[in-house]
């Protein structure tokens, strides 16, 4: 389990490594909850294996953006609007790109919210190249450490079937106490008038 | 332990290790039964706040005009015209105006210009039973959403001198304000249940937010009020996705 991990090792290396080379190994811990902050990739290896970690959308190329959503079968969207949309990301956002190509963005995702109580993730992509090798995961692991520095708690997503069980081990529970994920569908209320 | 009264479940941050811990605020129970339909009547539309929102569609169509084949996403409100010959959602709304058997005049308002006395808010929450929050962030939580819909009961007295404005209700969205929207804490008066304004108010705001192009609206509803949303247009794990919560390790 992540939480076993993380507080057994910072504890170990801390005592062996200089001092210098502590920040980076110490996974990230905020006052709110000592347990559970665990990053499975710390960023020292994600840099190590040509990655960058990139917090705001500076740099990030909204048509590459736009290509990934494409090759995992999102709906390409409107460049401004999605612009707009990156700009009122006001929760949080976070994105991979390969050091050697920094404006194209090899794993995203965005959270929205009210900036206090609630934030609900969005778009969360990996480049079908890069699958496989806990991208996706660094990701979500980021923007959640992200939200709760701001003391967002209550985070919340929608999970096509196929990938819940990406986000379980991530700490996701699906409909939990009995709660229901509901979209509007103008279809719905049409069948209904007729 | 949870000091908090089933069936509302609670989240804070404080170490409560019971079951109950996801805090979702649609609770507007409705009994099944008879609804005041509050169907806009256009004489009874206030013409002084009356405002046009044509501006948002303008924006819409200026983006949508050179796109090429591969945009699959339309726009909700070009879709929302043929509906109802429906005009823009204006800031301020009559639902009612009724007299009460003590002679007072009551208007319920919906309204959508956000100003929200956090105070009375939380005099509202703690009527229905919600627990208290931290009222600097409640005020930061408002100004964040992209928008709040409230309820007002404005009550004249008999005479016509006095004049109170009482928050009957609320719901707000968060949005990033060109795809998805999510609808929080939809809470309306227990003493003015039952009569069809937290459909109202659902309504206004799901139409305000789509004609705001807004496409994707979703919300998170407590098992018990499934059913309320699901006659306003909401679908429940629709194509089985399905609404998921972090939660802390145990």
């Amino acid at each position: 389990m992540h939480s076993y991990i993380s507080i057994r090792s910072p504890l170990l290396r801390s005592t062996i490594l200089p001092l210098s080379l502590r920040r980076y190994i110490t996974p990230r811990y905020t006052p709110t909850a000592v347990a559970s902050l665990s990053i499975s990739i710390p960023d020292s290896e994600l840099s190590a294996r040509g990655f960058s970690i990139n917090y705001s959308t500076t740099n990030l190329d909204p048509s590459a953006l736009n290509d990934v959503f494409a090759s995992v079968g999102f709906p390409r969207r409107d460049t401004a609007r999605l612009n707009l949309a990156l700009s009122h990301s006001s929760g949080s956002l976070v994105w991979l790109s390969r050091t050697t190509d920094p404006t194209k963005p090899v794993a995203f995702a965005r959270a929205t919210g009210d900036g206090v109580f609630n934030a609900v993730v969005w778009d969360v992509v990996v480049d079908p190249s890069y699958q496989g090798i806990g991208l996706g995961k660094a990701v979500m692991e980021r923007v959640i450490a992200d939200l709760r520095e701001k003391g967002i708690v209550n985070i919340a997503l929608y999970a096509e079937p196929r990938v819940i069980s990406f986000y379980r081990p991530l700490g996701f529970i699906p409909d939990p106490d009995g709660i229901k994920g509901m979209v509007y569908s103008r279809r719905n209320l049409q069948k209904k008038k007729r | 332990m949870c000091s908090l009264a089933a069936p509302r479940v609670c989240f804070r941050c404080h170490p409560c290790l019971s079951s109950s811990r996801f805090e979702v605020r649609n609770n507007k129970l409705l009994p099944p039964g008879v609804y005041l339909r509050l169907k806009r009547k256009p004489e009874k539309r206030l013409e002084r706040w009356f405002l046009k929102a044509g501006f948002w569609d303008s924006i819409a169509s200026s983006i949508l005009k050179n796109n090429n084949a591969t945009e699959t996403m339309v726009p909700p409100s070009t879709l929302h015209e043929e509906e109802e010959g429906e005009e823009p959602i204006p800031d301020q709304l009559l639902l009612a105006d009724r007299s009460l058997s003590d002679g007072t005049q009551e208007q319920i308002i919906f309204s959508l210009t956000g100003d929200v006395d956090v105070h009375a808010l939380q005099d509202l929450c703690d009527k229905v039973g919600w627990p208290r929050r931290p009222l600097s962030k409640v005020a930061v939580s408002l100004k964040n959403s992209f928008l709040v819909a409230t309820l007002y009961s404005i009550t004249k007295s008999p005479e016509g001198d006095e004049e109170r404005k009482q928050l009957i209700g609320m719901a707000r969205a968060t949005s990033d304000q060109a795809f998805n929207a999510t609808i929080w804490d939809v809470i309306v008066d227990p003493s003015y249940q039952g009569q069809g304004l937290g459909k109202a108010l659902v309504q206004k705001l799901t139409r305000a937010l789509l004609q705001r192009d807004i496409g994707n609206i979703s919300l998170f509803a407590d098992s018990k009020v499934v059913d309320f949303y699901k006659n306003l247009g909401f679908e429940a794990d629709p194509e089985g996705i399905k609404g998921m919560f972090w939660h802390l390790p145990f």
